[in-house]
């Protein structure tokens, strides 16, 4: 069993991001909030006590680039979902680990599990 | 390849030049057609003819006077060159009146003197013969398209070939005949060679005037050109005059070329027609009447003239040839400014710059040639670039000159095509985007030049641009649409246990879709609540007015909100039509909302039966208040009073959409 994190959902999209909660919930970790703009997402990043994010790259027309920016500041580790290729995504939500949308819930969790391990070595490094 | 276009070009030039002259000169070539329509019918033939033997007469009978006494020796025949030129105005339409008119005028002549009528009957005839073949060898020369004796050398040269040629067959027919009927053995060769030199000088100097004057129809001369050819004139009769007339060998026969010169330089081809007619008739004129020294009796007469002739013959050669020389000049000149006129307006109706770009030894760049589009494509005169068109690259983007000029210099090594597409900051303009292709040419310093086409695409990348926009956001959409598709089958999967998940599913992806269409059909730009409610209770139809109020004012809805609000709105009718107003056969649903810096939306309903909260939230409610909280920002209230459902929300506008300016009242549909 993993370790339960807390994680923000940032995600226009509420049918998404509630798929995304429930998969969350269903493996254990804590979620925190769920934010559809990039003002809500700095109130809960500034407020809470976060260990990861699930990103969205577009948050209804907006580039969810300060976040990623904000959060990249912070050590907050996060992964970035988008129905957007890599070529399309600018800065750091080009280079985050990326979750191509639709996504099935395993494969959520597995990038999850694989970027923040990766992020845990990096720290002990 | 080389080769046939250049010969093309040369039948081209050829054309233009022919093509220009028939306007400024006279194509003797084609005189034919102007051949006047009255020759045609019986009468017609017979007044001509009658007025053609006049003429005939009227000129043996000049000839005659113009005899060299006391032999009775004629220097020229008059005759021949007007009926060989008349022949040749005329073509085949007039060969049986100036024939017939030759011969009668022939006999009518001869009559009056002491000659019998077999005799003359057999001199009209060769005299006849002598115009037919005159004008026939005048019509099928052996180099085609050189005819006009007026514009090509080859033309002046077959004039005096046919004048030659048809003169010495019919001398020697007429001196055969005249040795039968007259019985004489007299001195035939003399009398062949008085006839043959006589008619041919006749011919050389009177048939390019009457080819002028009878060929094609006139352009108007200016005055200028009028006194100046007049005045030419003049100076010719007087120049000829003191050459000829004056003691024998006093005056160089050189000074009779200027005048010459000048009228064929700068004349229409009638005057220097004339002028070798005028200096014609001089040399008759002192010969028959004993001046100067074609005139003097201390020489042999049969000498003086030979000599006559000579000169004569020698006269019309020289203004022939120079005149044909110098139209043949005027016709590449011709050819030549149609072709710049033609490809001047073509660069002026190209839609772009037609330029030469050189790039010298030392690396130095200049646009010796650009049309004038120039102004328009680059802000520049083409004076201003002539020489230096470092004014140019310096407008371009620093990235697009590295780029531009590493194009250019590969092209300039290898000589390969050059094709670019790059941006340039237009002084008027602001930055726009050019494409230029061009195929250099190495030359002989060194420099290197490119020949081609300039023109202005940004129309066409701001086109590319809003293409791949577009692209990118039907990509973005599709992927976005699957996961919530994707979203709606988990949800749904997760609440449906009684065999119901294929109908719940495929209505929901049916609202969905419904959304989606009305998205589309609004170009993305949002819809109205209204549009979207009705598309949504469609299956309702004929409750709206009755069953089912619409009331509030027109709202723009972002795309987001739509998909949300299309979605609940979904959710609430298939509720209402399972458990609620639109169950039984009474209950009545109220739909409002008002926007003024929050949006209020209500849905509200009565006369159905007592709702009963739901046991446990399913999907449905959720979409209702979970999702109105997260897409809209909003503040739910959904309650299940005994009179029917209400479901409440208020949220800020600006999440929501736009109040459409002058609707701020309530619409009721």
């Amino acid at each position: 069993m993993v370790k339960p994190m807390r994680f923000l959902i940032v995600e226009d999209e509420w049918l998404i991001a509630d798929g995304i909660e429930q998969v969350l919930l269903g493996a254990g970790h804590v979620v925190v909030g769920t934010v559809a703009t990039v003002k809500q997402a700095f109130e809960v990043i500034g407020a809470e006590a976060l260990d990861a994010v699930v990103l969205d790259g577009n948050l209804g027309g907006q580039s969810a680039e300060p976040i990623a920016d904000r959060l990249a500041a912070e050590k907050i580790p996060f992964v970035v979902v988008s129905g957007n290729g890599t070529m399309e995504r600018p800065g750091r939500l080009g280079t985050a680990p990326f979750l191509k949308k639709p996504f099935s819930p395993h494969a959520l969790l597995k990038m999850i599990s694989f970027s923040m391990l990766d992020e845990s070595q990096r720290n002990m490094s | 390849m080389n080769g046939s276009r250049k010969s093309e070009f040369e039948c081209f030039a050829r054309k233009q030049a022919l093509e220009t002259l028939a306007h400024t000169g006279n194509n003797a070539g084609n005189a034919e057609r102007s051949a006047p329509s009255s020759l045609a019918g019986p009468a017609g033939v017979a007044a001509w003819t009658l007025i053609f033997g006049i003429c005939y007469f009227a000129a043996v009978r000049l000839g005659l006077t113009l005899l060299v006494q006391p032999e009775s020796v004629a220097v020229f025949w008059p005759a021949s060159g007007l009926a060989g030129g008349a022949l040749v105005v005329l073509g085949r339409s007039g060969i049986l009146p100036v024939g017939l008119g030759i011969i009668l005028g022939t006999v009518a002549a001869n009559l009056l003197g002491d000659r019998n009528l077999p005799l003359a009957t057999v001199l009209g005839c060769c005299n006849a013969g002598e115009a037919l073949l005159f004008a026939w060898l005048m019509r099928h020369q052996p180099w085609p398209r050189d005819r006009d004796l007026f514009v090509n050398l080859g033309g002046a040269l077959w004039f005096f070939m046919a004048a030659g040629i048809s003169t010495a067959v019919m001398a020697a027919l007429a001196v055969s005949g005249i040795a039968q009927i007259t019985a004489t053995s007299a001195n035939v060769p003399a009398i062949w060679w008085a006839w043959f030199a006589s008619h041919a000088a006749g011919i050389v100097m009177l048939a390019p005037l009457i080819m002028t004057f009878g060929g094609q129809q006139h352009e108007k001369l200016a005055r200028a050109a009028l006194i100046e050819g007049l005045f030419l004139l003049g100076i010719l009769v007087l120049v000829t005059a003191f050459v000829y007339f004056e003691a024998p060998q006093s005056q160089p026969l050189a000074i009779l070329f200027p005048p010459l010169l000048w009228i064929a330089a700068r004349c229409r081809p009638g005057f220097l027609a004339a002028g070798i007619a005028i200096v014609g008739f001089e040399i008759v004129w002192a010969t028959t009447q004993g001046l100067g020294h074609f005139g003097d009796p201390s020489f042999d007469l049969r000498q003086r003239v030979f000599a006559a002739q000579i000169a004569l013959v020698a006269t019309g050669f020289c203004g022939l040839v120079l005149l044909a020389a110098f139209n043949q000049r005027r016709g590449v000149e011709a050819a030549l400014r149609a072709n710049e006129e033609r490809f001047q307006k073509l660069a002026a109706a190209a839609p772009g710059v037609i330029y030469s770009f050189r790039v010298d030894v030392a690396g130095g760049y200049s646009i010796p040639y650009a049309s004038y589009a120039i102004r328009q494509v680059l802000g520049f005169e083409p004076e201003q670039v002539r020489h230096d068109a470092t004014p140019v690259f310096a407008l371009f983007p620093p990235e697009d000159a590295v780029h531009v000029n590493a194009l250019i210099e590969a092209s300039r090594q290898n000589l390969t095509p050059f094709q670019a597409e790059f941006r340039y900051r237009h002084a008027d303009r602001g930055e726009i985007w050019l494409e230029a292709n061009s195929s250099p040419v190495r030359e002989p310093d060194g420099s290197t030049i490119w020949h081609g086409f300039l023109q202005d695409i940004t129309q066409r990348k701001r086109a590319e641009t809003r293409v791949a926009l577009v692209t990118g956001e039907v990509h973005h959409r599709a992927n976005n649409l699957l996961s919530v598709v994707q979203a709606v089958a988990f949800h749904t999967a997760r609440e449906e246990n009684d065999g119901q998940f294929v109908d719940v599913f495929c209505k929901r992806i049916g609202g969905l879709a419904a959304s989606h269409d009305l998205l589309v059909g609004s170009g993305w730009d949002g819809v109205t609540i209204g549009e979207l409610a009705h598309s949504q209770l469609s299956h309702f139809d004929n409750f709206f007015g009755r069953r089912i109020m619409l009331a509030g004012p027109y709202i723009k809805l972002k795309p987001g909100a739509a998909q949300a609000i299309g979605m609940m709105l979904h959710e609430l009718a298939t509720n209402a039509s399972k458990y609620g107003a639109l169950a039984g056969e009474q209950g009545i649903v109220n739909v409002s909302w008002a926007a003024d810096r929050v949006f209020r939306m209500s849905w509200q309903e009565t006369g159905g039966p007592a709702p009963q909260p739901p046991v446990h939230r399913g999907f449905g409610s959720r979409v209702l208040v979970e999702m109105a909280k997260h897409q809209l920002d909003a503040v739910v209230k959904l309650e299940y009073p005994a009179h029917g459902v209400l479901w409440h929300v208020e949220a800020p506008l600006e999440r929501v959409g736009d109040l459409l300016p002058g609707s701020s009242g309530p619409i009721v549909s």
